[in-house]
């Protein structure tokens, strides 16, 4: 029951930072010049629009360490005045560092909100922005491991020299099968990062 | 404020507002704590009603005496033993979810097992996929011949075409000498387009072009780019052009360019959306190309009126180059460059020859002179010895290329007309035969079919010929033609 609950009290958060987190991809694709989120009705920061039945309602539910929201599509022959690759490494890299902004903002908020003197609905809101704080650092995190699905992978996609190009699409076909791996990886021994993750969090709240 | 942002917002404050809701309700009442020494006492004094396990090390219990606590420690067996004969268990609190709870709380395992599974499998898959796939990805190449060093080919080695040749040395200056043109300011030329009949010697001049700027040298037919598949000629355009790119400076020519480069929406009720979009490839990579890349494109066409203005535009194939058909004078410097290497006979006028050849392509004169060379390779024989190129040798030449064309030759006839003359059984068909190799060979006919000859001589003896051997048969007008 409190696992549940606490698993519900969870999602909210989750929600609102995805919602955040897509729209970052599609805002920064549109100002780049792609369109296509846009025009799909993808540029909002409504949840309900992102929103993956399976990935962001069901296995957070279940407590499955991973999720995903429907992701935005790019499409990189629309960019203007940039090549290709930029345009996908920027309109990637846009969702996780939203993702670090959020955890930002979060924290300062958590810090003011502290001032005031102690009130239920007050505690409510600490308790909020007490999960987003470190949810949103993991989403950036996550998001931001360099394996191809990811948009770390897209990432790298931009960065990598021509001639790693070749080895680079090796790494992609088997993409899926590393962030399984590094997924139960990190649920087996991983409860080192998750730790610097919360010692992280904990530092911008303030304790 | 329009729809849609009232509905972002709406959902927002939903989500926040359920949030506190939830947390206000299940906000937990904060049970007093106590030392684990007191639940050990209570044990021993009997005085526990119920044990909660909460995680870890935490339980919350509640005594007899109606006092609830909670406390962190941990139940040595001995103890459970004692509390189980008392008929107290130690509860999970699976709360409203009970055994189900329990199998919940496997899911996550199971999913990420699934999860590797399914992986796996995919990973499998998409190998097999992949290995089958490699002709698919292979047909993105392009076809390109790159030829490897610089041809050898010049200016010298073409003959007539004067203004093509003069506009062509721009070209070559271009990749020799780029950072005059950039000095001037002067946008190079990107693409040329020659325009000629088949044989006029397009593709000569586009390999001269390579040859006298001493840069790499790609050919490729238009045709190779049309392909079934959607987006192949595509792929291999930008192939062609990437390798281009980075063996610069080079010559790119594209030989039959109307193959691909036909007017788009053109074409009678049939929409060819692969080949338009090998088109617009091949017009994207050409504006790709920055001006210092100095790679040169030549394309050839026989069919210029079909091409799509697009092409043509500046910046495209701007420059377009007629090679006109051969003036007699041109004409002669062709035949001399073909002669070049073949011992012609001191006594054959080349120029007059090349008169005699109106109308005549660069290919056609290079034809006429190698058939010309073959009979009197054929002929050293019946003339002591020699091999040089006569006068007959390019007579018999010329009339073997214009009954090239024709379905049923003249010799076809004449051979035809023995055997139905033959075959009428008066038996003395004369004949004269001219063998390729010079000789002569005149008597009866005694046999005559589409393939082989016999002859009885005058002296009895027989010979037998082959058709190929046979230059042109003289037969006296049978009495009766067949109806031919």
């Amino acid at each position: 029951m409190d696992g549940l609950l606490q698993r519900l009290l969870l999602l909210v958060p989750l929600w609102l930072s995805l919602s955040v987190h897509e729209w970052a991809h599609a805002w920064t694709a549109n100002r780049l010049g792609d369109d296509t989120a846009r025009l799909m009705g993808r540029m909002r920061l409504d949840p309900l629009v992102h929103l993956d039945w399976l990935g962001t309602v069901l296995l957070p539910l279940l407590g499955v360490p991973f999720g995903w929201a429907r992701p935005v599509p790019v499409n990189p022959l629309r960019f203007k005045g940039l090549s290709q690759d930029t345009g996908l490494l920027l309109a990637a890299a846009a969702g996780p560092a939203s993702n670090l902004v959020l955890a930002l903002l979060a924290a300062l908020l958590y810090r003011l909100l502290a001032l005031l003197p102690a009130a239920p609905l007050a505690e409510a809101a600490l308790a909020l922005l007490e999960i987003a704080v470190p949810l949103n650092l993991a989403l950036a995190a996550f998001n931001l491991l360099p394996v191809p699905p990811l948009d770390g992978g897209r990432v790298v996609d931009g960065l990598i020299p021509y001639r790693w190009r070749e080895g680079w699409a090796q790494v992609q076909r088997v993409g899926p099968v590393l962030l399984v791996l590094i997924l139960v990886g990190a649920e087996l021994g991983g409860a080192g990062i998750l730790a610097g993750l919360s010692g992280c969090s904990n530092r911008l709240i303030g304790r | 404020m329009n729809a849609s942002t009232r509905r972002t917002l709406l959902v927002w404050a939903a989500l926040v507002v359920a949030f506190l809701a939830i947390f206000w309700l299940t906000r937990a009442e904060e049970l007093p704590s106590r030392p684990w020494a007191d639940v050990e006492a209570a044990i021993e004094a009997d005085e526990l009603e119920g044990i909660r396990w909460v995680d870890g090390v935490e339980y919350e219990l509640s005594t007899r005496g109606g006092e609830l606590f909670a406390s962190e420690g941990v139940l040595t067996s001995e103890q459970m033993e004692v509390l189980a004969e008392r008929g107290i268990y130690l509860d999970y609190d699976m709360g409203l979810l009970g055994i189900f709870g329990s199998l919940l709380g496997l899911v996550p395992l199971l999913v990420v097992v699934a999860a590797v599974v399914l992986g796996l499998l995919w990973y499998a898959r998409r190998k097999q996929v992949q290995q089958g796939g490699g002709a698919a990805l292979e047909m993105r190449k392009s076809r390109a011949r790159l030829v490897e060093t610089p041809p050898a080919t010049r200016f010298a080695d073409v003959g007539g075409c004067e203004e093509a040749k003069a506009r062509l040395l721009d070209v070559v200056d271009y990749l020799k000498h780029p950072e005059a043109w950039a000095a001037a300011g002067a946008r190079a030329p990107r693409g040329i387009l020659l325009e000629g009949p088949p044989g006029s010697g397009k593709t000569l001049l586009a390999r001269a072009v390579a040859g006298e700027a001493g840069v790499r040298f790609f050919v490729v037919s238009g045709s190779e780019f049309v392909e079934m598949f959607v987006g192949i000629g595509a792929a291999r355009v930008r192939d062609l052009f990437e390798q281009a790119g980075k063996v610069a400076p080079a010559v790119i020519f594209i030989d039959e360019l109307d193959a691909i480069g036909r007017r788009r929406g053109s074409g009678v009720g049939q929409w060819n959306e692969e080949r338009e979009q090998t088109l617009n490839q091949i017009l994207v990579s050409m504006d790709g190309f920055e001006p210092q890349q100095r790679v040169v494109v030549i394309g050839a066409t026989n069919r210029s009126d079909i091409l799509d203005p697009a092409l043509i535009r500046p910046g495209r194939f701007d420059v377009r180059l007629r090679i006109p058909p051969l003036d007699p004078s041109s004409a002669g410097q062709v035949l001399r460059i073909h002669a070049r290497g073949k011992p012609l006979h001191p006594e054959v006028d080349l120029d007059a020859w090349a008169a005699n050849a109106i109308g005549a392509t660069g290919a056609g004169l290079e034809q006429l002179l190698n058939e010309a060379a073959l009979l009197a390779v054929r002929r050293r024989e019946a003339r002591g010895g020699a091999v040089e190129l006569r006068d007959e040798d390019l007579a018999d030449a010329l009339a073997a290329l214009r009954t090239q064309g024709e379905a049923f030759e003249p010799l076809d006839r004449a051979l035809v007309d023995s055997a139905w003359q033959l075959s009428r059984g008066d038996g003395s068909q004369r004949a004269r035969i001219q063998l390729a190799d010079g000789e002569v060979v005149e008597g009866v006919l005694v046999w005559a079919d589409g393939n082989f000859l016999k002859l009885r001589r005058e002296d009895g003896s027989e010979v037998a010929l082959a058709r190929r051997q046979v230059l042109r048969v003289e037969v006296p007008a049978p009495a009766a033609p067949p109806g031919t």
